[in-house]
């Protein structure tokens, strides 16, 4: 009975040492991530935050936190401001959804058909069909251009450029 | 005396319209559809008594909207039989070849099994200018 009371007080002993030591490790510990951020000259309202902090006296006054406050909603509204590399992609010129662009080849195919059809063309109507292919992409303004060329050279439709 | 000095007055006078007159070739306009070309001047066209024949080039350029443009040239002739001939290009030689035809030139171009134009050329010759005594 005698020995195991020994062993307890001395796992008590033990652990109250270890405790000891481990608040020490962490006050060592909190005190060494403030100094680098001080040290950088980093002159962001995080490290002036962590300035003020660092000496342990209670100034972060109300007043302190409102102009770190202030200067932290700033630079956030002014990030939102700006567009983003996602929204600028957006309005490249010449970024038309492929699933529009093959439409309007579409329709100026049909237009084209039509005219066929009918044989001829107005030189009003022409103008509008050229401001049509415009609107297509590089390869499919060349193949509506060359479709156009050929019904007139056919003589299947008439009218002029 | 005084009638053979009158003769020598008209005669110069005579000689010296025909000299301002000066060299006229015109050169009504040909559709050729076996060698896809056509040629012909513009003033022959135009004051041809037919009212079908003419020949040209042009350009156009449009705004497409997404920020670019669209360029294309062509040229089209239709003959006093009216066989029409017409060709187009995106190629920006040519374009700038056609934009830079003058009034009263002379036109020839020629176009490959696609209808694209492959030939342009322009020439501005004062037998090809109108006769301003002309009425």
């Amino acid at each position: 009975m005698k020995t195991l009371t020994a062993i307890i007080l001395v796992q008590f002993v033990a652990i109250l040492f270890l405790y000891v030591k481990l608040v020490e490790i962490g006050e060592d510990l909190s005190a060494q991530s403030v100094a680098p951020t001080i040290s950088s000259g980093n002159d962001t309202a995080e490290a002036r935050l962590q300035l003020d902090a660092s000496d342990g006296s209670p100034n972060l006054t109300e007043d302190r936190l409102r102009v770190v406050i202030r200067e932290e909603l700033s630079a956030y509204l002014a990030a939102q401001a700006q567009p983003n590399n996602a929204d600028r992609q957006t309005i490249v010129p010449g970024s038309v959804d492929p699933v529009e662009l093959d439409y309007r080849k579409e329709q100026v195919s049909q237009q084209l058909d039509y005219y066929t059809t009918v044989g001829s063309i107005s030189d009003l109507d022409m103008q509008k069909l050229q401001m049509d292919i415009a609107k297509l992409d590089d390869a499919s303004r060349k193949e509506m251009l060359r479709k156009l060329t050929r019904a007139l050279n056919s003589g299947q439709l008439d009218g002029r450029f | 005396m005084k009638a053979s000095y009158l003769l020598s007055i008209a005669t110069l006078m005579a000689l010296a319209g025909a000299a301002y007159a000066g060299f006229v070739q015109p050169a009504p306009v040909i559709v050729d559809l076996d060698s896809r070309s056509a040629l012909g001047d513009q003033l022959t066209a135009r004051v041809s008594a037919n009212d079908v024949e003419f020949i040209g080039c042009g350009t156009r350029i449009i705004d497409d909207g997404m920020g670019g443009t669209f360029s294309f040239g062509f040229c089209q002739a239709t003959d006093a039989l009216g066989v029409n001939g017409f060709c187009s290009t995106t190629n920006p030689n040519l374009i700038d070849a056609m934009h830079a035809t003058s009034a009263y030139a002379f036109i020839i171009f020629s176009w490959n099994e696609l209808d694209e134009c492959t030939r342009v050329g322009f020439s501005t010759q004062s037998f090809y200018l109108p006769d301003k005594k002309a009425k």
